[in-house]
């Protein structure tokens, strides 16, 4: 017998009609939807941003710092017969002039170069002169390579030579050829010899007339800020999953709802001629168009989210990295069609289950009741199950794999099992609050919020998850910042620090200070690099003295420790200590110009915010031993810094060379505080979605309250006194939500400090607790809940006489 | 028309296995009105959902003219559900969330076999007319049944099941339904097979199948 087609779109007119009656429903798989995609697609906009960013400064010259030669005598410059002589010798050496010049107000920096003798491995090479023709780059009137951007802001200057654009250089950077940077007005002379990277530069092979004039500068370790930052975004992304999470359990629930809603309907369209096969291919449909709408709405939310939580971001990148990641948006295709496949993933994910038993039911067997106590009791202790096994994988996969993606893996694991342990751990208490309860309505009352627990618990699972992250975060921040505080006061104990500009200027400034009354110390803070395994390590050289002997505190260390170091042993930094598994008592071997240096390790300290390894010893050790040690950084302890910095300034040190301690601690105070407001601001979200789960929740379950409520209305208790027991009811499931999430919090914020950080950073933080924090998050749920439940509330208790007489109507 | 032949189903309980049809057979005939009357829990519906390919015998064949129903997989048992069977429950089955005129169109539309002038013919024959805005829930138990009996004819299937279509509604309600059903079904001049448990309304149909034991006797044996 032929068939006729099927004509789907009368499918799904059929499937459509429901949600034009159920519109609440449509609002919550609506918002879940947008919510999730805002969240996850705006945080991917700021890591997209960032990313760019660091991508376009790694092609663009702005900083560049060579391996050079430089005057110890800022007073006595190299000269063009030093370079003429050093060329003799057969030095690869190349003039360089490197300096700030003011136009129109605006900084720039020019730099002069030779590009006949510029060394063919250095950076620089690659910029200029590859980007133009020689010959008119050092022949007059010469030319000045620029970015376009200042190209165009120098559109109208007719001092400097014509200008060429190349896209691989900053904005406000100038390249010349040496004799037009030397032309230039205000030029002082050559600012060093740029040297090839692979040359071996010892200087103690030059002749001892340039010996002592020069010195070598290595460059300053050109780190890769998309490593750096790594960890960085790491977190942002985890967190921004974690609200995409939580922005799903309201699709989910919404979804199941809904499906359970229509099982009349899939019946009667099974009945009506539709298979299975084809039920399911509509739902998809059905759900593909709603993820797309969701999609839209959502991305135009990330991009918003993204667009204000941007300048903060920047701010935070600056402070910590150094990485300038600007201030406006730029959304590339990929980010949408990445959107909007999350959107999809998302959606077609929660439905999956639905999908999948809508299905397999056989069409006999659609009407089947809700789940019972029995059930839920059945279901809970399988959810219970899985987060135990959850739970080990967890702890297995963090013993075995110690990384930081096993931190994060751990921290997923956690926070799914504890999502899934909730129902089976609500279920008994609140059904032990019912036996205690005295009295037929406290009975009730406890009784019917233990049913409630499955129809709820996506809905409190999302507000555990919210408030464990919350918790977690609000630990590990309080943590970080009493820390940060105090490790800040220990740290920058000098009121004054300056570098000079050489050695020789910098002991004549510091024999200048000892003379002063009101400076009752200047500490040497000289430096010089080294390596320990290949990685760069800064080895700085300080004086015995009761400025770090009493304000520091060590992590650990062997006994009188400052005594050792003063006999030898070196204090090393926790991140040194973490990278290399070193620990007081061990030996350190460095590698260093002189060749291979072995001190034992008296201590180990904490150097929070910095990213590479530290050595400090005593510096008549290090003074010994390093012979390029830069001797050109002093602390100063004073009890008037204003003073002595108008006094230092007077004998020639450039203001920009001094650091007031008070104005170093405010800046980084502030660099820390900007560096959560991104974290704390998705966890307000997090918390924000995890509230709209329960309103929606409440919402389309609404309906289904009557049945419950409707025979105590016919008993006796009026509309107004059912919603006021309703709203408390919720009140309590998610204020003993709140409570479970407390363990949930502690446990996120210890794999935060004693895992993820020590792994992403290289140090510890001492964990703290703060129940005052718990208080202010308690009241939040308090406000949240009251919040989410005072609309269903309100409806309840407004809902007609008629409405609930119908619920035994229908019963019959 | 409608052959079922040594048809047998069995199913498991905790405690034993019960055998609801053992090896029934009887025929319908195209414009024949039927009755299937037994004990409750007898295996009636049993029958009828095997018959409407919503269930798998463990044995025996079911064929529909020259189709054997009992061999389609799911997706052709519903290809032959949307165009050739009608079913009607008791419990109505409406699409709550369509109007009347909606509900009464969907499977003719489903079908591709919309006919605006019949349906509305018989949204006049069944009463419905003025009500075709309304949805299901704003009508009464005997309205919302002439709904489903006019979606089921409106794409004049050749074999109509009914399980129990009066079992909700009161006698006179009942009589005026089943009136309605069986002056459409001479009307279309389809095959019949109606469940029942009211002798009466059983005694108003051409023949009376007695399903008892597993096996159906006919009331004519």
């Amino acid at each position: 017998m032929p068939t006729d087609p099927i004509h789907m779109r009368w499918v799904l007119r059929a499937l459509l009609s429901h949600w034009g009656r159920h519109k609440l429903q449509l609002a919550a798989l609506m918002v879940g939807l947008a919510a999730a995609t805002a969240l996850w697609s705006g945080v991917q906009a700021l890591n997209d941003q960032a990313r760019q960013s660091y991508d376009a400064a790694a092609q663009r010259v702005s900083g560049l710092s060579f391996r050079m030669l430089v005057p110890t005598d800022p007073d006595a410059p190299i000269s063009e017969g030093d370079f003429r002589t050093l060329r003799a010798l057969g030095w690869p050496v190349s003039p360089i002039v490197d300096r700030r010049i003011l136009i129109d107000g605006t900084s720039y920096r020019l730099m002069g170069i030779e590009p006949l003798t510029l060394p063919q491995n250095s950076d620089m090479h690659s910029v200029a002169p590859g980007a133009v023709d020689l010959l008119p780059f050092i022949e007059p009137p010469y030319q000045a390579v620029v970015s376009p951007q200042t190209a165009r802001r120098l559109s109208g200057n007719t001092d400097l030579p014509p200008r060429v654009e190349s896209t691989a250089l900053a904005d406000r950077f100038i390249i010349m050829d040496i004799g037009a940077a030397l032309a230039m007005p205000d030029a002082t002379g050559l600012t060093g010899l740029v040297v090839a990277a692979d040359f071996d530069a010892n200087t103690d092979r030059l002749p001892p007339n340039l010996r002592a004039r020069i010195q070598l500068l290595e460059p300053l370790q050109s780190a890769d800020i998309g490593a750096l930052t790594d960890s960085f975004h790491l977190n942002l992304t985890a967190f921004g999953l974690l609200s995409f999470l939580v922005g799903l359990f309201i699709v989910y629930g919404a979804i199941g709802l809904s499906f359970e809603d229509r099982k009349p309907l899939f019946r009667t369209l099974r009945l009506c001629g539709v298979s299975a096969r084809r039920l399911s291919a509509a739902l998809i449909m059905e759900l593909l168009g709603f993820a797309v709408c969701a999609a839209v709405v959502g991305m135009l939310g990330g991009a918003l989210m993204a667009s204000v939580l941007l300048p903060d971001l920047s701010l935070s990148l600056s402070g910590l990295y150094g990485a300038d990641i600007g201030d406006s948006l730029r959304l590339r295709p990929l980010w949408w069609v990445a959107g909007a496949a999350i959107s999809i993933l998302g959606a077609l994910g929660a439905a999956a289950t639905a999908l999948w038993r809508t299905h397999r039911m056989p069409v006999t067997h659609l009407h089947q009741p809700r789940a019972q106590h029995g059930a839920y009791a059945r279901q809970f202790r399988w959810q219970a199950a899985a987060a135990s096994g959850i739970a080990l994988i967890g702890v297995g996969g963090l013993t075995l794999w110690p990384s930081l993606a096993g931190g994060f893996a751990a921290m997923a694991a956690l926070l799914v099992a504890s999502a899934l342990v909730l129902p089976a751990l609500l279920w008994p208490l609140v059904g032990g609050l019912a036996r205690l309860a005295s009295g037929p309505i406290a009975r009730w009352f406890w009784s019917d919020a233990r049913s409630q627990i499955g129809a709820m618990s996506l809905a409190l699972m999302a507000l555990l998850l919210a408030l464990g992250a919350s918790i977690g975060v609000g630990a590990m921040v309080n943590s970080f910042r009493i820390t940060f505080d105090g490790f800040l006061d220990e740290r920058l104990a000098a009121e004054l620090y300056f570098i000079a500009a050489s050695d020789r200027d910098g002991a004549r400034l510091a024999e200048a200070l000892h003379a002063r009354s009101d400076v009752r110390a200047v500490l040497p803070d000289w430096r010089a690099r080294a390596r320990i395994g290949g990685w760069p390590v800064d080895v700085v050289a300080f004086a015995d003295h009761a400025t770090t002997r009493e304000t520091w505190t060590l992590l650990a260390a062997l006994a009188t420790p400052w005594d050792r170091v003063q006999a030898g042993a070196v204090l090393v930094n926790e991140q040194l200590a973490h990278r290399f598994s070193l620990a007081p008592g061990d030996t350190v071997t460095l590698e260093t110009e002189t060749g291979l240096q072995s001190y034992t390790i008296a201590g180990v300290y904490a150097d929070y915010g910095n990213t590479t390894g530290q050595i400090r010893g005593d510096v008549g050790v290090l003074a010994a031993r390093f012979p390029r040690l830069s001797k050109a950084g002093f602390a100063v302890r004073t009890d008037t810094p204003a003073a002595v910095m108008a006094f230092l300034e007077q004998q020639g040190l450039d203001p920009a060379r001094m650091i007031d301690q008070r104005q170093l601690k405010a800046f980084s105070k502030s660099v820390f505080e900007q560096t959560f407001v991104v974290t704390t601001a998705l966890n307000a979200l997090t918390l924000l979605v995890a509230g709209t789960a329960l309103l929606t929740n409440l919402l389309t379950l609404s309906a289904q309250r009557l049945v419950s409520l409707a025979p105590l209305w016919a008993m006796g208790l009026t509309r107004r006194h059912l919603a006021v027991l309703d709203l408390a009811k919720t009140v309590c499931l998610a204020l003993l939500t709140a409570v479970l999430a407390i363990p949930l919090g502690i446990g996120v914020a210890w794999l935060l400090v004693a895992v993820i950080n020590v792994e992403a950073f290289g140090w510890r933080l001492p964990l703290g607790v703060y129940p005052a924090d718990w208080v202010r998050l308690a009241a939040m749920v308090l406000i949240t809940t009251l919040v989410a439940g005072l609309w269903p509330a309100w409806k309840l208790g407004r809902v007609t006489p008629a409405r609930l007489a119908k619920v035994f109507a229908d019963a019959r | 028309m409608l052959g079922v032949e040594g048809l047998t189903k069995s199913y498991t309980s905790p405690s034993r296995r019960v055998a609801v049809l053992r090896g029934v057979e009887f025929a319908v005939a195209a414009g024949e009105a039927v009755a299937l009357v037994g004990e409750s829990g007898c295996g009636k519906t049993t029958l009828l959902q095997i018959i409407a390919g919503l269930d798998k015998p463990d044995d025996g064949k079911v064929w529909l003219n020259t189709q054997e129903i009992t061999a389609l997989d799911d997706h052709a048992a519903a290809d032959l559900r949307r165009t050739a069977l009608g079913l009607v429950f008791q419990h109505y089955n409406l699409i709550a969330s369509l109007t009347v005129a909606d509900n009464v169109a969907f499977q003719a539309r489903l079908s591709g076999r919309e006919d605006t002038a019949w349906t509305a013919s018989l949204m006049r024959a069944l009463g419905l007319d003025g009500l075709e805005g309304r949805y299901p829930e704003q009508l009464s138990g005997g309205q919302q049944q002439r709904v489903a009996i006019g979606r089921t004819l409106a794409y004049r299937p050749s074999l109509i099941l009914a399980d129990e279509p009066t079992g909700n509604l009161d006698e006179d309600t009942s009589d005026a339904v089943l009136d309605l059903c069986l002056s459409l079904v001479r009307q279309t001049g389809c095959a019949f097979v109606m469940v029942t448990h009211a002798p009466r309304l059983a005694g108003r149909l051409d023949r009376r199948l007695r399903l008892s034991a597993g096996q159906v006797h006919s009331d004519a044996d």
